[in-house]
């Protein structure tokens, strides 16, 4: 038996079409979902945008939208014209949900509105300027580079939704003010009233961000998640060819071995454990990729996302076994079906994008029952318990589902394998 | 063992002469087959067959595509399932579990039967690994296997890298290299030129030399004569003949057969005719025919009739040209017993 492992061990590794999809397959793939959903999250990252602020006399005098600007600088400016300079905090502008708005401007001074077009002409980097009218209230003049950009998520990052906080907060800001203005005009006496008071600093209709996950959600994990669930199910085909190998009715070299005195049990155990630590190995270098290049987080659990690696691959060579033990198939249908169920199933768990994710979502919400005997949804709720849920036992539910699958794949095969004799050969 | 390399090519005389192995009285035949019977669906592939080779002789089975003879090894072996009948190896009845007999048997299949993946010497140890545990015995097992077919270059060589006699080499190591007491080459000499196929012709014959019993299939009818000390013949799931090469030819209805070019007979018919009716007249003549200027005379088994016929056509004042001789082989023994209808 240790002879044939070692043996199945060396095929396995030298064959070279194997080596390619189970080793470097899953590298290209993961890179290729690196282009596509690397900037993805940084999309919704608030990012440093460099402006011109026209520090004119409106500007001086208007201490609120200063204490405005100074809130969403790491460095606020002190415009030399603004000689009376306002000593007053800066709002508060930290987000519950951890957002810093101080990152949001790095600010530059210039003498007039004129000056500030021609910096955003020059300078793409500038991506507009803010002037003061004459109640007091900012406005915001973009490039036509920054609109040019604005509209290209993925070329900048960020930038879209750091305009649209920019452009919120001085929309409340402006509406406030003008509120607090006409009602100091029309009725001041108002101003004294709590409920008034209240109802001014409150923010209705804003979003509050908290966390209920172990993790962050990450809309791109999910697809390296099921990348990994679709690698192990095409490492069926060390199963599946190892025990092609073995039956007599498939091949020369199957005939030789099954008259051999070894048993056909411990031949196939050998090239089982050898399949297993093939699939194993192909599924770590696939991890350690999505992990250190990629920068997929796996909740830092690395017992449990090691004990999902070894479950995943031994599901998949057990299922691989019963594969390959199907009666009244050549061993090239056995192969070509080991690839069209992975890709099949590996759709239905929602690898190929996002119309596959919204199926595969609809599967899990409306026929569960799908998704549970779906191997690859499996072996990508593996990963997915771990990240996302404090608790542990959703992750071991998920290997007892995948070991029930893999305990009936072997028990299966052995009825199809158990001492086999052919009517034909 | 001998490297095959190393030795001259053997003779293709007949075999008649008993090897040492065979002196050995052994109490039961290598193999024993008795009224086989196997269907695939309607067909009957073996019917009733019944098979005995003794432990130390090459035993030739031929008979004609589809006649049941890899059925017949298939079921040996214990591959196959069959509807009745009774096979022991060695005494032993043999089936599907019989570890312990298969320890003792190889096997050459038609086909190569090794790992692409794996080196020769790789190939080599790991077939004697499924037979032989212990490492170091193994490792003296898979050297001379190796030697013996002389593929001490080729070690390191991949199968993809070797030409068809040296993987057919290969594919005979694999099956020798446990030194198996009983050993089955089905057809080792298929598309390998005739160096390789002498040197495979050889091999075999001193495994037999060195107390292996050998079954062989080859549809080469002068290997079958050369190497075989018996030879059975089967179609359609059945014995048709079995006995040493001499004593088939001795079965059939067929002897000596000689050509004469005669190209003066082609234009003057009369003359043609009489001495067709001389020749037919010649007691141990069955038949005599013309054609293409070549007048062809079957004689009577077991009789040499040439000068009797050259003396006939001088008589008749007939010119000779060139003139040939051939004695049945076991070609046309084949041929006479299974036919020569064109089988799948």
């Amino acid at each position: 038996m240790w002879s044939t492992f070692l043996t199945t061990l060396r095929i396995n590794l030298r064959e070279k079409s194997s080596l390619f999809w189970l080793f470097c397959f899953p590298i290209l793939l993961s890179t290729m979902f690196l282009g596509m959903f690397g900037n993805l999250d940084a999309t919704y990252e608030v990012t440093t945008m460099r402006f011109a602020v026209v520090a004119d006399d409106a500007y001086c005098g208007a201490d609120g939208t200063r204490r405005l600007l100074d809130a969403m600088q790491r460095a606020p400016i002190r415009p030399a014209a603004c000689t009376a300079d306002s000593n007053a905090p800066a709002a508060d502008t930290t987000s519950a949900g951890g957002v810093d708005l101080r990152d949001l401007l790095e600010l530059t001074a210039v003498d007039d509105e004129a000056s500030a077009t021609a910096l955003i002409n020059a300078d793409d980097d500038v991506r507009g300027f803010i002037a003061v009218d004459d109640a007091g209230l900012p406005h915001m003049t973009i490039s036509r580079a920054t609109v040019a950009n604005a509209n290209d998520a993925m070329g900048s990052p960020g930038l879209p939704v750091s305009l649209s906080i920019l452009n919120g907060a001085f929309g409340l800001f402006n509406r406030q003010t003008l509120t607090v203005e006409q009602i100091m005009r029309t009725d001041p006496a108002a101003l004294a009233d709590p409920v008034f008071q209240t109802a001014a600093r409150d923010t209705p209709g804003f979003t509050r961000q908290v966390r209920l996950t172990n993790f962050k959600p990450d809309e791109g994990a999910r697809y390296y998640y099921a990348l990994l669930a679709m690698t192990a199910l095409m490492a069926m085909t060390f199963a599946v060819t190892t025990v092609c190998s073995t039956q007599a009715n498939l091949s020369a070299l199957g005939m030789r071995r099954s008259l051999a005195p070894l048993t056909r049990f411990r031949q196939l155990m050998g090239g089982f454990l050898a399949s297993w630590l093939c699939t194993f190995c192909s599924l770590i270098v696939a991890l350690l990729y999505i992990r250190f290049v990629c920068r997929i987080s796996f909740g830092g659990r690395w017992a449990a996302t090691l004990l999902a690696i070894v479950v995943a691959s031994f599901t998949a060579n057990a299922l691989g076994t019963l594969l390959g033990s199907l009666p009244k198939l050549s061993a090239g249908a056995k192969v070509g079906l080991t690839t069209a169920f992975s890709c099949a199933l590996s759709l239905l768990s929602g690898l190929y994008g996002s119309g596959a994710m919204a199926l595969s979502d609809w599967i899990q919400r409306h026929a569960p029952v799908v998704a549970a005997v779906n191997p690859t949804q499996q072996v990508t709720n593996l990963f997915y318990d771990i990240l996302y849920y404090d608790s542990y036992v959703p992750f071991f539910r998920t290997v007892g589902v995948l070991l029930t699958m893999a305990v009936l794949a072997l028990a299966l095969a052995t009825v199809f394998l158990r001492r086999q004799r052919y009517a034909h050969l | 063992m001998v490297n095959m390399n190393d030795t001259t090519h053997a003779d293709s005389r007949t075999r008649t002469a008993p090897r040492p192995a065979q002196r050995v009285a052994h109490p039961s035949p290598a193999i024993a087959v008795k009224e086989l019977v196997k269907h695939y669906g309607d067909k009957l592939a073996l019917d009733y067959l019944d098979l005995e080779v003794r432990r130390g002789e090459i035993y030739g089975l031929l008979g004609p595509n589809g006649s049941g003879k890899t059925t017949a090894i298939n079921c040996i072996l214990g591959l196959l399932t069959y509807d009745s009948g009774e096979i022991r190896i060695f005494g032993e009845p043999m089936g599907p579990t019989s570890y312990e007999l298969k320890r003792r048997i190889g096997i050459v299949p038609q086909d190569i039967a090794v790992f692409n993946e794996l080196t020769v010497e790789e190939n080599v140890s790991y077939f004697c690994s499924l037979y032989v545990a212990d490492r170091a015995r193994r490792r003296g097992l898979v050297d001379e296997a190796i030697a013996f077919v002389g593929l001490d270059d080729y070690r390191r060589f991949r199968p993809r890298k070797l030409s068809g006699g040296l993987l057919r080499r290969l594919n005979i190591a694999c099956g020798v290299v446990h030194k198996p007491e009983l050993i089955f080459f089905d057809e080792p000499t298929v598309a390998v030129d005739p160096q390789s196929r002498n040197s495979i012709l050889e091999g075999i014959e001193k495994l037999n030399a060195a107390g292996s019993t050998i079954v062989y299939t080859s549809h080469y009818m002068e290997e079958v004569e050369q190497i075989c000390d018996r030879i059975q013949i089967i179609d359609h799931g059945r014995q048709i003949a079995l006995g040493t090469a001499d004593e088939l030819k001795r079965m059939i209805d067929v002897g000596e057969r000689i050509s004469i070019e005669a190209p003066t007979l082609a234009g003057d018919d009369a003359m043609r005719e009489r001495a067709l009716g001389a020749l037919r007249a010649l007691g141990a003549v069955r038949d005599a025919a013309y054609g293409d200027e070549v007048l062809t005379v079957s004689c009577m088994p077991g009789a040499h009739n040439l000068i009797d016929v050259l003396q006939e056509l001088r008589r008749l004042d007939v010119p000779a040209g060139h003139v040939s001789s051939r004695t049945p082989t076991l070609n046309d023994v084949f041929l006479a017993l299974t036919g020569t209808d064109l089988r799948d």
